[in-house]
C-alpha cells in the first residue's frame, strides 16, 4: 500500500503536470506561479488532496501557500500522524 | 401531468466585444481564454431598456404559441434591472403581446435565476397551460471594465423558453439551496463593479453544482444534456469530470458569450438548438450556482423538434 507521502506526491504531480509536464517532486519547492499554475489550479489541487485523504481544507490557508511543498505540509497537518 | 420545455428564443443585441478590448489593461486573449474560456461577449447599448430586450425574446414565443395554448404566466429573471420599482415583467408582458390576465413578475436570484425561474414556472404550469421564463441580463452595466479580475468575464444577452404541460412529459425533479453566510463571495451593483472572490467561488461552484447534478441523477430517467451556468469553462469541465452520467452532452458556450448570469443557460440552449447539437427530444438537467449564495438544479423533459427545425433551416 502506498505511503501518505507517495499518495500526496502522486496527486500533486497529476495536477502540476497539467501545466508543467516535466515537473517532478524536486520542483515542489518552486513558487506555484513559476510552475505555470494559477489560482484555480491551486483550488483543483486542494480539492484533489481533500478527496484523496478525506479531509476538509481551509481554502484561505491553502491560498496563503507559496509552493506545493507548503500546501503538502498543510495537508500533512490535516491528515495527522499515521 | 407535468411541464417541459417546448420552445426557445434568444437575442444578443449590442456590440460584439472580443478579448482584444482588454489589451489596454494588460490582459491577452490567451490569458483570458486559459483562465476562463471566454473568447468574446456582447455588451448592450447602455441606454437599451431591458424590457425591450425581454420583449425581443418573449414576443416570438407569444406569437408562435398563443393561438394554441393558454400562456398564464411570465417570469422575468434578472439581476441587472437596477432594483427599481416596478420591475420589468409587466412591461415585457405588454410589449410581447400577452393578455392582461397573466401572472407576470420579476425574480432576482443572480446566476441561478434561470434555474429558479424554470422551477417556479413548472410549478405554475397547469394542464393545458404554458408559462414563459425569460432571462435578460446587462452585466456590462454592473462591471468595471477596467477591473482585471472581473472586467473580461461578463456579457449581456437574453433568452426565453416556453414551458408547456403535456401528457408525455415525465415528472421533473429539482433541488435548490442557499447560503446567506457567504453573501460576500460575490456582490455587485449597477455602476459599482462586481466584487468576486475567485478561488472561493470556483471552489463552491464546482462543489455545489456537482452535488446538485448528482442529487438530481435518476437512473430511470437519465439526462441527454446537461447545461450548467456558463460562468467559466473550467468550472464546467470540472463538473463534467466529477459526475458520472455516461453518454450525456455537457454544454459549454462560455467562449461565445462570457458569463451572462441568469441568461447564460438559455443562451447556451439556444446555441445547441441553432447548431442542432442535441437530440430534438429528451431530458435536460439545468444547474447553477451564484451570488447569494444561491444554487439549484432542475431535471426536465424537452421537446424542441420544431425549434431545431426552425433554427436549422
Amino acid at each position: 500500500m502506498a505511503s501518505t507521502d507517495e499518495r500526496m506526491n502522486s496527486v500533486m504531480l497529476t495536477i502540476i503536470r497539467r501545466r508543467t509536464p516535466s515537473a517532478d517532486v524536486a520542483d515542489f519547492d518552486k513558487q506555484i506561479y513559476d510552475l505555470d499554475m494559477d489560482s484555480l489550479d491551486v483550488v483543483d489541487l486542494s480539492q484533489a488532496l481533500e478527496k484523496e485523504f478525506g479531509v476538509e481544507a481551509d481554502l484561505e490557508r491553502v491560498a496563503d501557500c507559496l509552493t506545493p511543498s507548503e500546501i503538502g505540509s498543510y495537508f500533512q497537518e490535516l491528515i495527522g500522524s499515521p | 401531468m407535468t411541464g417541459g420545455i417546448v420552445d426557445i428564443a434568444t437575442a444578443t443585441p449590442g456590440e460584439h466585444i472580443d478579448n482584444s478590448y482588454f489589451d489596454s489593461i494588460g490582459l491577452t486573449d490567451e490569458w483570458i481564454r486559459r483562465r476562463t474560456g471566454v473568447g468574446a461577449r456582447w455588451w448592450m447599448d447602455p441606454d437599451e431598456p431591458l424590457e425591450d430586450v425581454g420583449a425581443l425574446v418573449c414576443a416570438p414565443l407569444v406569437a408562435r404559441h398563443r393561438d394554441r395554448v393558454n400562456i398564464t404566466a411570465l417570469i422575468i429573471v434578472s439581476c441587472s434591472t437596477g432594483g427599481k420599482v416596478p420591475g420589468i415583467a409587466q412591461r415585457v408582458a405588454q410589449q410581447s403581446g400577452l393578455a392582461t390576465e397573466v401572472l407576470a413578475f420579476d425574480v432576482n436570484a443572480a446566476c441561478s435565476g434561470f434555474v429558479y425561474g424554470v422551477i417556479s414556472g413548472l410549478s405554475l404550469c397547469a394542464p393545458g397551460g404554458a408559462v414563459i421564463v425569460c432571462a435578460v441580463e446587462a452585466m456590462s452595466r454592473l462591471i468595471d471594465k477596467t477591473d482585471r479580475n472581473t472586467g473580461p468575464l461578463f456579457g449581456d444577452g437574453a433568452g426565453a423558453v416556453l414551458i408547456e404541460s403535456r401528457p408525455e412529459f415525465r415528472e421533473h425533479r429539482w433541488h435548490a439551496g442557499s447560503g446567506g453566510d457567504r453573501v460576500d463571495l460575490m456582490r455587485g451593483e449597477i455602476g459599482g463593479g462586481i466584487q468576486l472572490d475567485g478561488m472561493q467561488v470556483y471552489d463552491r461552484a464546482v462543489r455545489m453544482m456537482t452535488d446538485t447534478v448528482n442529487r438530481l441523477h435518476d437512473n430511470d430517467v437519465e439526462p441527454t444534456v446537461v447545461i450548467g451556468h456558463q460562468a467559466n469553462s473550467r468550472i464546467l469541465q470540472k463538473i463534467s469530470a466529477e459526475v458520472d452520467l455516461g453518454d450525456v452532452e455537457f454544454v459549454d458556450s462560455v467562449e461565445e458569450f462570457g458569463n451572462t448570469s441568469a441568461a447564460s443557460i438559455p443562451l447556451a440552449l439556444g446555441t445547441c438548438v441553432a447548431k442542432q447539437s442535441i437530440p430534438a427530444t429528451g431530458r435536460m438537467t439545468l444547474v447553477a450556482y451564484g451570488a447569494g449564495e444561491a444554487w439549484g438544479g432542475v431535471s426536465v423533459d424537452y421537446e424542441l423538434a420544431d425549434a431545431i427545425a426552425r433554427r436549422g433551416s
